[in-house]
């Protein structure tokens, strides 16, 4: 059996019959379906469109996980009281930026929770965006979950 | 030759155009280990398996590994993967699926231009249905968010080092001691026509790559791939120098121009330009 080579030299072995179209359409296909996955959990679940997934969103939305911010409340017998998360929680508050559903919002408020103001009976867990507002920047609250502790 | 010699026999001698190719492949999954450095390793060894005078960079079955390797990466640590390592990973698949043809080039040619048309359609959908980046919001709201763009906002929009200075300020005053409340800010008085030329730059550069990549080779069209896609990279990379995107581009539209030598060195040293930016950038010199 003869061995066959383009002008370049860089066939691979001979007399291989051609790669059916269906096949080279993998790699588009795949694409295409990431994107669709992605797009369904951007829509349902509010995940960033871009900075994380295989959406190709870069750049698209203002409101993205850069400028998203976590803001954590304590509910105790005084009232409410904010508290900043502890480092051991920065996973969570990352994943809670990415994807702010009521799952992350609970491992947020689990792994936070040790460093919450005593007697503290819920966590309110907050996201916000800031965006712009006519010449000034304005944060505002997008999800807002309350985790019992 | 028996067939069995024939499985085990050395692929043809690649051409050294082959060759770079998938050396450049190999070296954008490194750099995408920066989004997953447990993969550091193992895109360590592959890029040395990939290189001369070893040939396992001529078996399909090589990149389908390589790309099955990083499926786990992808779908478990999705959080921390970029857009761009899942465009890696569908084009070593590509390369696996090239490799299985007789004809290496028309198939992964085809591939190719499928792959950066796609991405660029999809890229292009996403901002057309977003009234933050139609609006500009987003290009200004980058202009002092993403200190990548400041150069812009200095030279080009007229920003002077204290008005930007008073807007960083501001804008980390509205997501901290002033959150709900609005927080003015003032940036160079040609803020707008910037802001407004960036948001059209892009939606143009991007639309026209997608339309000559995915037009067919014998559309006139077609004859616009390698400026838009150049406009587009060097217009892009150079700001914001992302080289799993940038590198990975070049290599596609060097593989798209096949065989035209003079196009493909063209896309060659735009790749190296861009990788030494995003090199220059990770040792924080540019």
């Amino acid at each position: 059996m003869a061995e066959r080579d383009d002008v370049d030299g860089d066939s691979v072995t001979a007399d291989r019959p051609a790669v059916a179209l269906w096949l080279r359409l993998v790699p588009a296909g795949l694409l295409l379906v990431g994107v669709a996955v992605q797009a369904y959990r951007i829509e349902r679940d509010d995940v960033t469109s871009w900075g994380a997934g295989p959406a190709f969103a870069m750049f698209a939305q203002l409101d993205h996980f850069s400028t998203r911010f976590v803001q954590l409340t304590a509910v105790t017998a005084d009232g409410a009281v904010p508290f900043t998360p502890p480092e051991e929680a920065d996973d969570e508050v990352r994943l809670y930026r990415i994807e702010p559903t009521s799952r992350r919002a609970s491992d947020l408020a689990q792994a936070a929770a040790g460093d919450a103001p005593p007697g503290a009976s819920t966590i309110v867990v907050e996201l916000w965006t800031v965006g712009l507002d006519d010449g000034a920047y304005l944060a505002r609250a997008t999800h807002r979950f309350e985790v019992e502790t | 030759m028996s067939e069995v010699d024939q499985r085990l026999a050395p692929a043809t001698s690649p051409s050294v155009e082959q060759t770079a190719v998938m050396l450049a492949t190999a070296y954008v999954m490194l750099w995408n280990t920066g989004h997953a450095m447990a993969m550091l390793p193992v895109a360590m060894v592959f890029i040395v398996a990939c290189s001369p005078p070893f040939t396992l960079r001529q078996r399909s079955w090589f990149w389908l590994a390589g790309a099955a390797v990083w499926v786990p990466a992808v779908i478990i640590a999705w959080d921390r993967m970029e857009d761009h390592v899942y465009l890696g990973v569908y084009w070593m698949i590509a390369l696996a699926i090239g490799l299985r043809d007789p004809e290496f080039w028309p198939s992964t040619r085809f591939m190719a231009r499928v792959l950066v048309g796609l991405t660029f359609a999809v890229a292009v959908v996403w901002k057309l249905a977003s009234a933050d980046f139609v609006g500009g919001d987003t290009f200004e709201w980058l202009l002092v968010g993403d200190d990548r763009f400041h150069a812009v906002t200095r030279l080009l929009a007229g920003t002077s080092d204290g008005q930007l200075d008073a807007a960083t300020e501001a804008l980390r005053t509205a997501a901290g001691d002033a959150v709900g409340q609005r927080v003015p800010y003032q940036l160079g008085q040609r803020t707008g026509v910037v802001v407004g030329a960036m948001t059209a730059w892009t939606l143009v550069v991007e639309t026209a790559t997608a339309v000559a990549f995915l037009a067919p080779d014998r559309n006139r069209l077609a004859r616009l791939r390698p400026a838009a896609l150049m406009a587009f990279g060097w217009s892009t990379y150079l700001l914001v120098p992302v080289a799993g995107f940038s590198i990975l581009f070049m290599t596609m539209g060097a593989v798209v121009a096949h065989p035209n030598r003079r196009v493909q060195l063209i896309y060659a040293a735009s790749g190296v330009v861009f990788a030494i930016a995003a090199n220059l950038r990770v040792l924080e010199i540019y």
